[in-house]
């Protein structure tokens, strides 16, 4: 197995919103469970028990970095089946209450198509808009409120602009109500920190790979006392909300990586704030038509999102590519349905404005050098862009 | 990336061929996807039923641009009707395929080259020679708020118009802070950035079509029927003038300005590109919401900002002095003259007394930037003998009229008034008097 995955890195990778090295204390942490240690934690004998153990461990690890307590931690597969399991499992729970459910516009698309699905099932789904920087207005969400409603989501922050939303007071106001909370907090766990006491948080979701874990693993938070309903049958692991025989490794890989964002969370975050704030400085100080994307301050450490007039961004991200520097676009042309990234659309861009986003999403091992190589090569590459755009007419 | 180019898209992406416009082009061809936002822009040359040359402009993904490229060099050479029979499938089939998911998205390039065949043989037709476009109802000189407002509008009203400006489309709007939000537009209260109005202005004219040239009129000549104005390029004749052209920073006559205001000499005017004192010791002198809005748009960028004026007050609402004061390492003195600019080869020092105290301080700077006053930019117009007031604004009625029959004058040219609504208002009147007086008949 290679370690040295970071280092052995060609290219300057500023993706990391959509996939992330895995750290490589992550990975020496797990290791052990591929050969050495086998069990089963519902198993009887010593390796058994061992597992346990580990399962144990990594439940504290995961509720220490969010202010939880290990009982109210489940594991995963990741992001998009917490998500699920969150949505669906409380609004089934619920439904004799009410049947409204509210989210923002700028959930992440298993929140979004969830919420879809669940509208043929007769619930109604309120979708509260985003300023143009991308933050919801907790009264303006707090007067669309009903007697129906079971179940407010909002994200914690998002990972494509990079805003961090008023979270706390929404929670407190649902408090106030009756109204479960659900926090999609993917992009910001590990980055900022959470705490779902103060925070008055109900269901919490977490993805492994955006802590430096490994990919295919994630975990709900489910405040004690608040009852799912299940979304999938079978052994009855993980409280009978996650049937099916424990992931092992992939549960003490983010044990560890909680462990560690717990630890180095401030520092790791201080760091990419500065290349951060040199990249969206230089930029937009340097660069004509470029916009940012998000807030400009309640923004993640790790978040330089940006839009550039009169071109598309599959372009520049090819462009990038060639002088190796990996980024990503909300340009339709670069999805498979065609459409450009709702996020981008919720904040009040144009088609053709969202068609010229990059996004540049750092991690903890980016450096100044690599920064400096970013700041570089993009205003070549926007520039002979735009010389072949109609749209763009010289100064 | 969820799908793999091949060599040769990824080639025409990476070099595209025949990328540009043509300037006497025969015909044009334009196609957009409105889905996708692509959009493709196609410029052939005719000769002897021969495309003799050929260039495109493409706004798209890489696929968009590889197919504008091959379809160019498929095309050229190519008779008229050979050229008809290139299709998509041709244009993917020579560069070795394209991705399913891009065949029908972002291979428009066919499209636009049949257009403009097609646009060449209309105007075949019709008997069109391409040129003879170049009469026009309305012309405006300046590109800024007034400037677009008024080409905005005299296209949207029905009239053709064209709007000229040799420098940057928006005028002071892209000088002042550009992203800092506009908060005395009634309606559009923190809601947009200079930057953005200036881009949603151009766009505005561009949707009405009115024609934007990016270029400095030299010329102008009045007779009882037509105003010609001469570019670089070529000739326009418009039956109504609209002169926009803004004004200019004024020279302040303090002793040391001559000497030091040259390239990298340390002066620098209201308008100046704040990155070029970027961490340097800067002092703003002058007057008003110039003055504020010079030192401003400072804030983050220059070391420290000594913020000086003559007056006693800046005379500006307290909220826009509030903006300024917020910014770190800005200092200011009012009621306090700036006698004296000094140094060997740069800005070294500024001479400064304070009226109150009259006592004489020097600082220490790197850069001086002035801003105390404008002038309005009549140029052209004052050698026609229009008539300016005392302060050398050109001089108009409640219409904008000038004292020169058919032609306008409108924003800061005209007056004082640095208000983007007024700007905006004014060009506005301009082309509904316009349309009065060319359809009322």
């Amino acid at each position: 197995m290679v370690l040295t995955r970071v280092n052995g890195l060609k290219t300057v990778y500023m993706d990391n919103a959509s996939g992330a090295p895995v750290d490589e204390r992550v990975v020496e942490a797990m290791l052990p469970y591929f050969d050495s240690r086998v069990g089963n934690p519902a198993s009887l004998h010593e390796s058994g028990v061992e597992a346990r153990k580990a399962l144990g461990v990594a439940r504290e690890l995961v509720a220490a970095l969010i202010g939880a307590e290990d009982k109210e931690i489940i594991f995963t597969s990741g992001a998009t089946e917490s998500n699920n399991i969150a949505i669906r499992g409380a609004v089934q729970r619920k439904k004799k209450k009410g049947n409204h459910i509210i989210i923002s516009s700028v959930e992440h698309m298993s929140v979004v198509n969830t919420c879809k699905d669940l509208q043929r099932e007769g619930f109604e789904v309120t979708t509260v808009p985003v300023d143009r920087d991308g933050l919801v207005d907790p009264e303006r969400l707090a007067d669309e409120v009903t007697d129906q409603t079971i179940l407010v989501s909002c994200m914690y922050a998002n990972g494509e602009i990079g805003t961090i939303q008023p979270v706390r007071d929404i929670g407190a106001m649902a408090r106030e109500k009756d109204i479960l909370f659900h926090v999609d907090a993917v992009a910001a766990a590990g980055k900022i920190p959470i705490d779902v006491v103060q925070d008055n948080i109900d269901l919490l979701s977490l993805s492994s790979n955006d802590l430096y874990g490994p990919k295919g693993m994630g975990a709900l938070y489910i405040k004690s006392g608040v009852a799912l309903r299940p979304v999938m049958t079978g052994g009855g692991q993980e409280r009978g909300l996650r049937s099916g025989s424990e992931n092992i490794f992939g549960i003490v890989g983010l044990g560890k990586a909680c462990e560690l964002a717990k630890d180095e969370m401030e520092k790791d975050a201080r760091q990419m704030e500065a290349l951060r704030e040199k990249l969206i400085d230089r930029v937009l100080g340097n660069m004509k038509y470029s916009y940012l994307t998000g807030h400009r301050t309640k923004r993640l450490p790790n978040i330089a999102s940006f839009r550039f007039s009169f071109i598309e961004g599959e372009s520049i991200i090819l462009s990038l590519s060639d002088l190796e520097v990996e980024a990503s676009t909300g340009s339709a042309c670069s999805a498979k349905t065609l459409e450009p990234s709702h996020v981008l659309i919720a904040i009040g861009l144009r088609h053709e404005e969202a068609h010229g986003s990059l996004l540049l999403s750092l991690n903890k091992w980016n450096t100044q050098a690599e920064v400096d190589h970013v700041l570089e090569s993009l205003p070549p590459v926007v520039e002979r862009l735009r010389a072949l755009s109609p749209l763009y007419q010289e100064d | 990336m969820s799908f793999e180019y091949s060599e040769k898209v990824k080639d025409h992406f990476r070099n595209p061929r025949n990328v540009g416009t043509i300037k006497d082009a025969d015909a044009t061809g334009r196609v957009g996807n409105p889905v996708c936002g692509d959009m493709m822009e196609i410029q052939i040359k005719v000769e002897d039923n021969i495309i003799k040359d050929i260039k495109f402009k493409t706004f798209g993904c890489a696929s968009a641009i590889a197919t504008s490229s091959m379809v160019t060099e498929l095309a050229k050479g190519k008779t008229l009707e050979e050229a008809l029979e290139i299709t998509r499938q041709d244009v993917a089939d020579e560069l070795e395929g394209l991705p399913p998911i891009k065949m029908h998205c972002s291979n428009l390039a066919a499209d636009a080259l049949h257009a403009a065949i097609n646009d060449y043989m209309e105007k075949q037709e019709k008997g069109i020679t391409p040129p003879g476009e170049d009469e026009y109802e309305v012309a405006v000189i300046g590109g800024g708020a007034a400037g677009l407002a008024a080409a905005t509008i005299s296209s949207y009203v029905g009239l053709k118009t064209v709007i000229f400006d040799g420098g940057q489309w928006g005028g002071l709007l892209n000088k002042f802070c550009p992203d800092k939000l506009i908060e005395n537009y009634p309606g559009l209260t923190d809601k947009m950035t200079t930057r953005e109005l200036t881009r949603s202005l151009l766009d505005d004219a561009r949707e009405q079509e009115a024609k934007l040239v990016n270029e400095y009129v030299n010329d102008i000549e009045i007779d009882s029927e037509f105003k010609t104005l001469t570019t670089d390029s070529r000739t326009y004749k418009a039956r109504m003038l609209v002169l926009a052209s803004g004004s200019s920073p004024a020279k302040s006559g303090i002793p040391g300005e001559e000497k030091f205001a040259v390239d990298d000499g340390g002066i620098y005017y209201l308008t100046a590109d704040p990155s070029r004192l970027t961490g340097k010791r800067v002092l703003v002198y002058g007057h008003g919401y110039n003055a504020l809005s010079a030192a401003g748009c400072l804030g983050g960028i220059a070391g420290s900002i000594t913020l000086v004026t003559d007056e006693a007050s800046f005379m500006v609402p307290e909220r826009e002095m509030d903006w300024v004061k917020c910014i770190d390492g800005l200092k200011i003195l009012n009621s306090t003259t700036l006698l004296e600019i000094q140094g060997a080869a740069k800005v070294e020092k500024a001479v400064l007394e304070d009226q109150t105290e009259g006592e004489r301080v020097e600082i220490i700077v790197d850069a001086v930037v002035l801003a105390t006053g404008m002038v309005p930019n009549v140029g052209l117009m004052g050698k026609l003998g229009v008539e300016v007031d005392e302060s050398g604004f050109v001089k108009t009625d409640k219409y904008q009229r000038t004292s020169l029959d058919g032609v306008y004058a409108i924003g800061n040219v005209a007056s004082e008034i640095d208000l983007l609504v007024v700007a905006e208002a004014q060009g506005t009147i301009v082309a509904h008097d316009a349309y009065r007086k060319l359809r009322g008949g």
